[in-house]
């Protein structure tokens, strides 16, 4: 099985009933872990369905394969669906390239820095807030 | 008196040339290559010299007749019909198309798996041209004019209908046979399955790619023979009732499969004019990877949208073209021949799939209308928000 891990942090939200976390991603996402690791996610999304406002950290995720994009694809609608909302950072330019041809980019945002992230994601609800590009 | 006999073939001939030109209208009606398909027309009505050469040897060697021997053997009428006209089947099938093959394999004619059906139809109009030349004189020379009319119309219409339709199965799955390195391919993408390919390949020692290529002929050969077969028996007990319908479903099939978009598809790939993919060769796999598990989910827009942006990355990519080709002609469910073709095999979950994704998509479409439009190949979006340097002064906290 190839080795990628997971770990989840809270962050402070801005608003109250918004759960705000990072979760970074270490290693290559493959056939032969996906589908265990996609279950913490899935656990996340579950306790917290309403107003989860996620930090896709992909700075250490070296590969992502199609099943993966699909879990992504996923993520997005459930928590879309609870009114949060999630965004990706610091992702290597080969799977940036990957989202932007699957039209993912066009969905999830992706930011170049954690605090960029955290701004735009924590931000977007605030009026006069910055839009990412 | 030889030159009586000359009029009457003379006669025969013009006669049977009225409806194949009818024919020949329609089927070149949408097509460019017309001085190609008359060739091909040619061809088909050479092809019947095959069958006096078989006859001719089968004469001289009857040692080698397989069906006179076996119905010999078999003393119910029934089954030795059926023999007889799988016989038939199997030889006219083969010789209708071998002008296209070896034209093609000369000089590349097909392009297309549309291409293959084409000229498939062109020479199995050729081969029943000949053919009806012959039975008009027979039927007029030995049961006599007045039986000719219904004859000459029954034969002009649904024989030369079916003689088309037969070859047209078979050049379809010639087509694919032609093209089975993209289309294997890409049913490995979607997860298809191939076990008889994969036990033909075992049990012949072939490479898979051979054995699906050879498969696909065979199929293809035994659909056309088989349907020849039926429709000789058909006749042969005079149920008109039932030929009728036969040949009508079998046209209908093939118009479907003449329209769809992965026919008109150009197979053909010039090495020199490729234009080289812009992605790298194992991020596009995951693309291509994520379009076959989409395609396996009936999730044919989403489909459609990743295969225009990677065509964008990679234009020339043949597997990319047959995906998004397949996916529209999935979504093309006002297209009346699918409609009825829907009604002659439903597959209500399917239809139920794509119905439900093309209301989603519409309404996600007029929600957001950029999620509508495809982007353009340009550096990956990463959004760059302006952080105000004195956070001290913003009310957010992070």
């Amino acid at each position: 099985m190839t080795q990628v891990n997971i770990t989840i942090e809270d962050i402070p939200a801005t608003t109250q009933g918004q759960i705000a976390k990072i979760v970074k991603f270490q290693g290559q996402l493959d056939e032969s872990n996906v589908d265990e690791k996609a279950k913490t996610i899935y656990a996340v999304i579950e306790q917290n369905p309403q107003n989860l406002y996620l930090i896709l950290d992909f700075e250490e995720l070296e590969y992502m394969n199609s099943k993966s994009i699909g879990y992504l694809t996923d993520w997005y609608g459930k928590i879309s669906e609870g009114k949060g909302k999630i965004v990706i950072a610091k992702a290597r330019s080969n799977i940036l390239d990957i989202l932007q041809v699957v039209g993912l980019t066009q969905l999830i945002n992706c930011y170049n820095t954690l605090d960029e992230a955290k701004f735009a994601l924590l931000r977007q609800d605030t009026p006069g807030a910055a839009q990412p590009q | 008196m030889p030159g009586g006999e000359f009029s009457y073939y003379a006669i025969s001939a013009l006669l049977a040339f009225i409806p194949a030109l009818i024919w020949m209208l329609l089927l070149f009606k949408r097509t460019k290559k017309k001085r190609l398909q008359i060739a091909i027309f040619m061809g088909g009505i050479l092809s019947v010299a095959l069958v006096f050469a078989l006859q001719y040897f089968l004469n001289f060697f009857p040692q080698f007749d397989i069906v006179n021997f076996l119905q010999g053997q078999i003393t119910n009428q029934n089954v030795n019909y059926i023999i007889l006209f799988i016989a038939v089947g199997i030889t006219e099938e083969l010789v209708k198309q071998t002008f296209v093959r070896v034209a093609d394999s000369k000089f590349l004619l097909i392009e297309t798996i549309n291409d293959s059906i084409q000229f498939s139809l062109v020479s199995a109009l050729g081969f029943s041209f000949a053919e009806n030349i012959f039975y008009i004189y027979s039927i007029w020379t030995n049961v006599g004019i007045q039986q000719l009319f219904v004859a000459y119309a029954f034969r002009s219409i649904f024989t030369t209908c079916a003689h088309l339709i037969f070859s047209g199965f078979f050049g379809y799955y010639y087509g694919i046979a032609k093209f089975s390195l993209n289309i294997r391919e890409q049913s490995r993408w979607i997860g298809k399955k191939l076990i008889f390919t994969d036990i033909l390949s075992k049990l012949t020692g072939m490479p898979r790619s051979q054995a699906y290529k050879e498969q696909m002929i065979l199929k293809g050969l035994l659909i056309a023979m088989g349907l020849h077969a039926a429709f000789d028996f058909l006749l042969q007990f005079n149920q008109i009732i039932v030929v009728v319908p036969f040949v009508l479903i079998g046209y209908f099939i093939l118009r479907h499969l003449l329209k769809r978009k992965a026919g008109h598809l150009i197979m053909v790939t010039d090495v020199d004019e490729q234009r080289a993919s812009t992605m790298a060769k194992t991020d596009e796999e995951v693309v291509i990877e994520l379009a076959g598990m989409w395609f396996k989910e009936k999730r044919y827009v989403d489909v459609l949208h990743i295969c225009e942006r990677l065509l964008q990355r990679d234009p020339d990519n043949k597997i990319v073209q047959l995906f998004k080709a397949q996916a529209i002609d999935k979504m093309d469910n006002k297209n009346v021949y699918s409609k009825i073709l829907k009604n002659l095999f439903p597959n209500k979950e399917e239809r139920e799939s794509i119905e439900k994704m093309i209301k989603e998509k519409t309404k996600e479409a007029k929600k957001n209308p950029t999620l509508a439009e495809l982007p353009k190949p340009t550096p990956a979006p990463v959004a760059t928000p302006s952080i105000p340097k004195d956070t001290s002064k913003d009310t957010y906290k992070l």
